[in-house]
């Protein structure tokens, strides 16, 4: 490949205030947005998943009076045993021995909230949000009262140590914390990358055109393959600038949600623990960070590919590469939305399949199971990504080899429709 | 020794009949400039010639190989100025032929050889150190022609080199094309409207219509045939005037 290409490339793109504005600014508007996203997705679904279905209560120490309180006013099913309580009910609140001590020299006591979860996502999560919040409120109420106080004044009751059951293991929050939080970062930084990289793909097309530089360009000493390849090498790593973007405005986000996080299972404290889940697993296993980086490489490349192949066929100028790219991008992004928000296979078959056909999906798909330690799946993603990966290589490198090239956005919808209803228009007139 | 070849070439697009039977032959030392009016086929011929697009009939043959199948190394002596052909907006005019001769060029030597050759051709001075956006479309045209010769290509094919230049700038042009070809040998193929730039630097010239080159020779050759004063009166008479 031309070193001449590569750095035309760069050069050229990195000028334009266009590509300046989606690889800097875009990412970091986008970190907020998102997280704002995730934020109200996690809090909506919590409430949802709460009012499911009832709790259990198991009490350990028959005497304390404060989980006879709860007892008696929460109305719940009352087991002396975690297991048989779980029988009963996907979410358990655990009232152990020395609670009602606790509350009676003034400290915060400790309960234990055993939640069974369908899958790891946002909205499991939240799964028993609704629970601790009606123990926390008898609590309080109760001392209040007990006291001579507004409950208002009474602050932090209890302290929740959460537990989920899912597939046969026992996970922290914060276990839970990475096996959400690292597909959700896969998920927006495919997204992002993605979406950068298809744009800047076509904008680096829409360039040529607008600088009439197509037919000379073709006419050079060059193979086609050459020119794509190298597109695709500098719009890919403009994207990594894009990613950098976006991953110093998410530091600075999970920083801020680590920050003002309040110790009960609200929003903002779900993403801290996700933050703080994301750290201690990227600590403890450097693998993930690689699998990370694979991850968005493929879908970058993807995305260049699709945003080439947009910019051949429709981009006649840089107004028409990033219209014409941000509806596929929309497109191509939905299902990765769909699957962080919404607990898997509640699509239909239908819409299901047609998730599969987005390149962003697969990277997503693929941290979450590996996250989840489904490593075959994982692999499976891994093969399908890279015959996506092959298959587009193959059209765009035939669309740059074809008179598309030339002639791609004459013929796009816009510039036939137009001649055609001046035509009819004229027609009419006379 | 003919370096280009065409015969009896065609290309249709949809229902337009684009080119429909063009053949002529260039040989080395020489400018064979093809005239006609608009939508006659003269930039669809020059595109073939390249090997831009594929004739659907009919052979062309440059340095001896067919466009469509030229190696690379074969490529690098050819040289294509298309009729609109700009230059990166973003990038310097020196930027550019550095880009051009990065390409082109075998070694950095050679490269640097090049961008020193385009640099003298262009004649812009100082204003190649700016963007290549804040130039005129005459200055454009000529950091366009200087990189299409500091290649120094066997084969340039030039589709309107002075169209919508001044007269000075355009003089420059033709100047450096005939100095050029001349000092080389290589072979030139240009197409033109204007009739006084065809008679001041072609050897031959090949008169399109419809697709088709409907009479050929040398400038004198052809004012004879067709007792014209000028090439002007010449092109009425044989492609017709303003219907």
């Amino acid at each position: 490949m031309r070193k001449a290409l590569i750095v035309k490339e760069v050069k050229e793109l990195l000028r334009d205030r266009y590509v300046l504005f989606n690889i800097i600014v875009m990412p970091v508007l986008m970190v907020f947005v998102l997280g704002g996203l995730t934020l109200a997705a996690s809090q909506s679904g919590g409430g949802e998943e709460g009012d499911e279905g009832e709790a259990a209560l198991v009490i350990l120490d028959p005497g304390d009076r404060y989980a006879s309180i709860l007892a008696q006013t929460l109305g719940w099913k009352v087991f002396s045993s975690i297991e048989e309580a779980l029988e009963s009910s996907d979410i358990v609140v655990v009232i152990p021995e020395g609670f009602g001590d606790a509350l009676e020299s003034g400290r915060p006591a400790a309960i234990m909230v055993y939640a069974r979860i369908d899958e790891p996502s946002l909205a499991e999560a939240f799964k028993p949000g609704d629970a601790i919040g009606f123990v926390e409120d008898v609590v309080r109420l109760v001392l209040a009262s007990e006291r001579g106080l507004d409950p208002a004044v009474v602050l932090n009751p209890v302290v929740v140590d959460n537990v989920y059951l899912y597939d046969g293991r026992v996970l922290s929050l914060a276990d839970l914390g990475y096996m959400i939080g690292l597909p959700l970062l896969a998920g927006f930084v495919a997204f992002i990358l993605g979406s950068v990289v298809a744009q800047v793909g076509a904008i680096s097309i829409a360039l040529e055109r607008e600088s009439r530089m197509v037919e000379t360009i073709l006419s050079m000493p060059v193979t086609r393959l050459e020119i794509a390849l190298a597109k695709l090498a500098s719009v890919t790593l403009i994207g990594f600038i894009a990613v950098a973007s976006f991953e110093a405005g998410f530091v600075a986000y999970m920083y801020m949600a680590l920050e003002t996080a309040p110790p009960e299972a609200g929003g903002e404290a779900l993403l801290g623990q996700i933050a703080s889940g994301i750290v201690d697993y990227m600590s403890s296993r450097p693998g993930a960070l690689g699998f990370l980086a694979l991850t968005s490489v493929l879908a970058a490349v993807n995305m260049a590919i699709l945003g080439l192949v947009v910019g051949v066929l429709f981009a006649g100028d840089i107004r028409g590469a990033t219209t014409s790219t941000g509806l596929i991008v929309i497109i191509a992004a939905a299902p990765v939305f769909f699957e962080m928000f919404i607990p898997g296979g509640s699509a239909p078959a239908w819409l299901n399949a047609l998730f599969h056909a987005s390149p962003i999906y697969y990277p997503f798909m693929m941290m979450k199971a590996y996250t989840a330690g489904d490593y075959g799946t994982t692999a499976i993603y891994i093969g399908v990504e890279i015959i996506y990966l092959a298959l587009a290589s193959a059209i765009a490198s035939r669309l740059m080899g074809s008179e598309a090239m030339l002639y791609g956005a004459r013929r796009a919808p816009g510039s036939i429709i137009k001649p055609v209803m001046l035509d009819v228009w004229k027609k009419r007139g006379r | 020794m003919y370096t280009v070849v065409v015969e009896e070439v065609r290309k249709r697009f949809g229902s337009v009949v684009a080119v429909s039977g063009v053949s002529f032959k260039v040989a080395g030392g020489e400018i064979y400039c093809i005239v006609g009016p608009n939508g006659a086929g003269k930039t669809t011929t020059l595109r073939m010639v390249t090997g831009l697009i594929a004739p659907d009939g009919g052979r062309v043959e440059v340095l001896g190989g067919d466009p469509l199948k030229m190696s690379v190394e074969k490529r690098r002596r050819i040289s294509y100025l298309p009729e609109d052909a700009g230059v990166y907006k973003n990038l310097s005019g020196i930027e550019y032929l550095e880009f051009v001769a990065g390409v082109y060029a075998r070694s950095s030597v050679e490269a640097r050889e090049m961008v020193e050759r385009g640099i003298e051709l262009s004649g812009l001075g100082d204003a190649l150190g700016r963007r290549a956006s804040s130039y005129s479309k005459g200055m454009k045209r000529r950091l366009a022609l200087a990189a299409a010769l500091m290649v120094e290509p066997e084969v340039v094919v030039l589709d309107e080199p002075t169209a919508g230049l001044d007269v000075s700038h355009a003089l420059a042009v033709r100047d450096s094309i005939i100095s050029y070809v001349r000092s080389s040998g290589a072979s030139a193929i240009l197409s033109s409207h204007n009739m006084l730039e065809v008679e001041y630097i072609c050897s031959r010239v090949g008169l399109i219509s419809r697709g088709r080159i409907v009479d050929e020779g040398s400038p004198e050759e052809l004012k004879a045939r067709y007792e014209g004063r000028n090439l002007e009166e010449v092109y009425v008479k044989v492609v017709g005037g303003v219907s």
